[in-house]
């Protein structure tokens, strides 16, 4: 066997173990329910609750904003993070969020990934302007 | 709908550009048959075969230009040109609306894979031939990804390409196509402001001649696998290759810097799964040519050679599967739309992945192997060693990126599975991608000094020997010195760092005791070299940036995280101090669609002396017709040590006109009956009540011009701040125009107060008609009577039939009276009242004047007395008293949200990246000079 392939293997070796550690670092998704349960860190995909307020006061706390977030098993709970409120945010089709719920029963988020939904996708046939009142 | 005769198409464009696309993918077919058949049986084929990728290139050209041209000239009808241009998109971003789209930048790709196959046919000498024909097919794929073409499979139309002279009444089904002059109506949708920048300009046309290029070393591959003479290849492939990794490699950058300089999350890179994937085939590309430099000293590793270079290509391949395919959907911040090509592209990645283990399997016997091993002090070992790590980075970055990739084929199996992600691709990447950095460092600071064939290796052993501790004490010793400064907080920090440095010190070592500065030589150690100042670059600015508007929590008991707020609010001219720096918000300026936002920095020391002051202008992008902000970009001051970046928001009322609303249906109003001349007391201030003006002249933007409007009233107050004593004078009030009522309201964001007029105050003022009390009153010229307060002078007459409200008609006899009024408190007025008479009937036009409040019509000429009867009524402004609504908590306009980073070392950085693509600038013009 030559050198080059017992480095080759080694490498490979390497990169098995690699995946197997790097799996601490995928998630799969959870829900409220089972994130207040074990009351460890979480990933939650859910959708905004429109309904519900939505809490964003720069001049208060610019770093403070709190929105309602209905999970997939259609639970509904007060998430917090600690960031000015995204622009765009009401347009979110899916808001995954990932942190753990608090004494208070409210999820407390550390990091917050936002689903926009593509461009123009619903948009309709953009008229020229005023032209089609007239029509 | 389709008996409909259109006026105003151009149709005659798509039938062209039809034509011209069905040419290109036959054109390309018939290329590369010919080309095979001249290989197979007859070379008298090789002429067709050349002609035939002429003809097809001619016909790309033809297409690109069609819709160049429909673009210009704003043909909606196609549906491309609707999608990427707007009648005030600027010209100056045509190239970048043509290639945002995916049509476009498909004939982008073509486009250069057009002009280096032109190049390759007068260059390619004895490879022209073979590496033509998978060039001409993989421009027949590329070709049917634009045919338009619906197949009927089962249920489905089964879509093959999409074309770009579709029309836009074929892609829509809309009432509005029912109308035959449907154009008139249509106006397109432009291209997404956030795209309108010169990056969009300059970074597509580079990337996508990278990726057309790495196709060359792909198709010579196969070439070479077709044919026995493996060595005679390895010079030209590597030109290619060195000039492709160079094209490519500043693609990528180009992304990276337009990403720092546009986005606002403060980096170059995110380890997005865009960037990745096409950072990951030139890193096999490179892993390519370090195996091709050692095949062409040694002739080992040809084989390996061919696997990393037909690997970079459908590595590029599944880079724009991943791209196109939306199927990075959740993970990508890039926003994709699909064409619904997927299966098209997984169709083009398993031929070409076919076509490469067929021609590896059947032609790579014929490659020979050495029976001698490498020398394990040789040059080439370790240069192997090196490939293999950058293959094995790309594997790993692969690996995760594809997680929807797998999510996608167990939804296949499961449709219940529960996708999986990375937790924090940043962190994930940084993690593994450290040791990659390492390895590189390292083994180019081993590998360099030793030599091909571990030549004279015993001769030399001391010499290398004294050399690499020499430079490994170096390196120990600035890793010492510079870790002391960086806020390293793991110790695989250290590791990193000292890889880095050794690679800059062992290879400037090279540089000056072996090459003696021969630059020619040099490209390797150049690109070693930028390596290892881009390891440093990424140290200081990613383990010593700095969130200068950073503030500890103010909370106690928040989730972990980094324990920090990042962002600060800034208050217009109020200036805030944090981090050793004022920070002042200057306020803001718009330009076109653009709202630069101006921040005044001065650093002080602690003395309180201002030691250093700059400006930087974060920006906010309005869409078209500016209801609301599609892009933040961020302002960065840029020094030569470290780069001040600062990212702003203005406050979500100001983001969008319907979070404005939101915002003002949440405020809530209360009533204050206020006469004029008096003065009321709040919490916060006293205001003075002045006497309503008339036909005020409100400088409103968001209204207009506000002399459009048919009737206006201000209220004008005095309020008085009681905490600064500051006296402010506003203005609220209404304007009426075509019988709607449009309001002008007053934010004091001092105070956090709005003020509005209700509608209701109009009826308070002016009188309805059918409430007036007319009284006649009876004049002859110059005569002068007393009306209730008023004088009234009847002081001529106008007969020029030019009146307000009048369109003269034959026949008419139209005079109007001058009215000279006086009030009680001297002020002047003229009233024109008309009389006419029309058909043998007496019409009148009444003359309202809002500051007298009278109403006058001109009832009667009596011509025996030559006396004027005239009809006189008053607004009835009985009650003094009028309404005010006052809001308080008032969301401010008047402020921006910030962030500001200090990035020190970032300038290493650029430059490691720039030393990396001009030691391969170098080698492929230094290797050139050898070819030719």
């Amino acid at each position: 066997m030559k050198r080059t392939h017992i480095i080759a293997l080694i490498l490979i070796a390497i990169a098995i173990t690699l995946m197997f550690l790097s799996s601490k670092d995928l998630s799969t998704f959870s829900t409220f329910e089972k994130a207040e349960l074990n009351g460890s860190r979480v990933k939650i995909a859910g959708q905004l609750a429109k309904n519900e307020p939505m809490i964003y006061n720069p001049e208060k706390d610019a770093n403070y904003f709190s929105f309602y977030l209905t999970d997939s098993n259609n639970e509904t709970r007060q998430v917090e993070v600690r960031e000015p409120k995204r622009r765009d945010f009401e347009r979110s089709e899916q808001i995954v969020v990932t942190g753990k719920i608090n004494a208070q029963g409210i999820f407390e988020a550390s990091e917050m990934l936002l689903k926009c939904p593509s461009k123009y996708k619903e948009e309709e046939l953009a008229l020229r302007k005023q032209a089609a009142l007239g029509s | 709908m389709s008996e409909v005769t259109y006026i105003g198409e151009h149709l005659w464009l798509g039938y062209l550009g039809h034509f011209a696309v069905t040419l290109a993918f036959v054109s390309a077919l018939f290329s590369a048959w010919s080309y095979y058949k001249s290989i197979k049986t007859d070379t008298s084929w090789f002429r067709l075969g050349q002609w035939g990728y002429i003809v097809h290139g001619i016909s790309i050209l033809l297409i690109i230009g069609l819709v160049l041209f429909a673009m210009t000239s704003r043909f909606y009808e196609y549906d491309y040109v609707y999608r990427t241009v707007s009648d005030s998109s600027p010209m100056r971003y045509l190239l970048a609306a043509f290639w945002a789209d995916q049509e476009g930048s498909f004939l982008l790709w073509m486009f250069w894979h057009v002009i280096l196959g032109w190049i390759f046919m007068t260059k390619g000498k004895e490879w022209t031939a073979p590496t033509m024909i998978t060039l001409a097919l993989i421009q027949v794929f590329l070709t049917s990804m634009l045919l338009g073409v619906y197949i009927p499979f089962f249920e489905d139309d089964f879509k093959i390409g999409s074309n770009p002279f579709i029309l836009v009444r074929d892609v829509y089904q809309a009432p509005i196509f029912a109308n035959a002059d449907y154009l008139t109506l249509i106006e397109g949708r432009g291209l997404n402001p956030l795209l309108q920048n010169y990056w969009m300009t300059i970074h597509p046309p580079v990337l996508f001649l990278g990726f057309a290029s790495v196709s060359i070393p792909f198709c010579m591959s196969i070439a070479g696998l077709s044919a026995d003479n493996h060595m005679a290849l390895m010079k030209p492939i590597l030109k290619w290759s060195l000039f492709s990794a160079f094209i490519f490699g500043l693609g990528i950058l180009m992304g990276g810097a337009w990403a720092y300089e546009a986005l606002t999350f403060g980096g170059y890179w995110a380890w997005d799964p865009v960037e990745n994937s096409s950072l990951v085939p030139w890193l096999v590309l490179l892993a390519g040519i370090h195996t091709n430099l050692i095949a062409r000293s040694t002739q080992f590793s040809i084989k390996t050679t061919y696997v990393y270079y037909m690997l970079a290509f459908l590595l590029v391949l599944y880079s724009t599967f991943l791209t196109r395919s939306g199927i990075l959907g959740d993970t990508s911040v890039h926003a994709f739309t699909t064409m619904g090509l997927e299966s098209q592209l997984l169709l083009f990645i398993f031929f070409f992945a076919g076509l490469g283990i067929y021609k590896y399997v059947v032609g790579g016997k014929t490659i020979p192997t050495k029976p001698k091993e490498e020398h394990i002090y040789s040059r080439e070992f370790w240069m192997f060693v090196g490939a293999l790590v950058l293959f094995f980075s790309g594997l790993l970055m692969t690996a995760s990126t594809s997680l929807p990739v797998y999510n996608k084929i167990f939804e296949i199996w499961d449709p219940n599975h529960i996708p999986i992600a990375i937790d924090d691709a940043m962190h994930h990447n940084n993690k593994y991608q450290l040791w990659i950095g390492v390895f590189i460092g390292v083994l180019s600071g081993l590998s360099i000094m030793l030599r091909y064939n571990g030549a004279n290796w015993l001769s030399y052993k001391k010499k290398y020997v004294k050399h690499i501790l020499a430079c490994i004490a170096v390196s120990l010793l600035f890793t010492a010195l510079i870790g002391s400064v960086l806020r390293t907080f793991a110790w695989q920090h250290h590791v990193f760092l000292f890889a880095g440095l050794f690679a800059i010190i062992a290879n400037l070592n090279y540089l000056v005791s072996f090459l003696k500065g021969n630059l020619k030589m040099s490209g390797s150690v150049i690109s070693h070299l930028g390596f290892g100042f881009l390891v440093l670059g990424i140290m200081f600015s990613g383990l010593n940036n700095e969130t200068i508007t950073a503030s500890a929590f103010v909370q106690q008991d928040f989730a972990e995280g980094d324990g920090i707020d990042k962002a600060v609010v800034l208050i217009k001219d109020e200036p805030y101090f944090t981090s050793g720096y004022w920070i002042n918000f200057k306020g803001d300026t718009l330009v076109e669609n653009l709202r630069k936002y101006k921040l005044e920095f001065s650093k002080i020391n602690e003395q309180e002396e201002v030691v250093d002051g700059f400006t930087t202008f974060p920006s906010a992008i309005y869409n078209r017709d500016f209801t609301k902000v599609e892009a933040l970009n961020p302002g960065t001051n840029r020094n030569l040590t470290y780069d001040v970046f600062t990212a702003a928001a203005p406050p979500p009322h100001m983001q969008s006109i319907e979070q404005a609303k939101d915002t003002e249906d949440s405020l809530k109003y209360l009533s204050h009956l206020v006469s004029p001349g008096t003065t009321f007391e709040e919490e916060t201030y006293i205001a003075t009540v002045g006497s309503p003006m008339f036909n005020h002249d409100f400088n409103d933007s968001d209204h207009g011009d506000s002399t459009k409007y048919d009737l206006t009233v201000g209220i004008p107050l005095e309020i008085e701040i009681k905490r600064t004593g500051e006296k402010l004078n506003v203005t609220p009030g209404l304007g009426l125009k075509n019988a709607l009522v449009f309001q002008f309201p007053v934010v004091i964001d001092k105070l956090g107060i709005k003020i509005k007029v209700p509608e209701s105050s109009f009826a308070q003022i002016f009188t309805e008609e059918d409430k007036l009390q007319y009284e006649d009153v009876i004049l002859s010229r110059d005569q002068t009577i007393q009306w209730n307060s008023f004088n009234v002078t009847l002081s001529g007459f106008d007969r020029s039939g030019n009146f307000d409200n009048y369109t003269a008609q034959e026949g008419d006899i139209a005079i109007a009276a001058l009215l000279n009024i006086t009030t009680q408190g001297g002020i002047q007025t003229i009233q024109k009242p008309v009389f006419i008479l029309r058909n043998a009937q007496q019409y009148s036009i009444k003359d309202y004047n809002a500051v007298t409040g009278l109403h006058i019509r001109f009832s009667n000429i009596d011509p025996a007395s030559e006396s004027m009867t005239f009809r006189v009524a008053q607004d009835m402004r009985t009650n003094e008293e009028l309404e005010l609504l006052i809001a308080n908590d008032v969301p401010r306009s008047d402020l921006l949200i910030v962030e500001a980073n200090i990035f020190p070392g970032i300038n290493l950085v650029w430059l490691g990246c720039l030393m990396m693509l001009a030691g391969l600038l170098l080698s492929f013009l230094g290797k050139r000079r050898i070819t030719t």
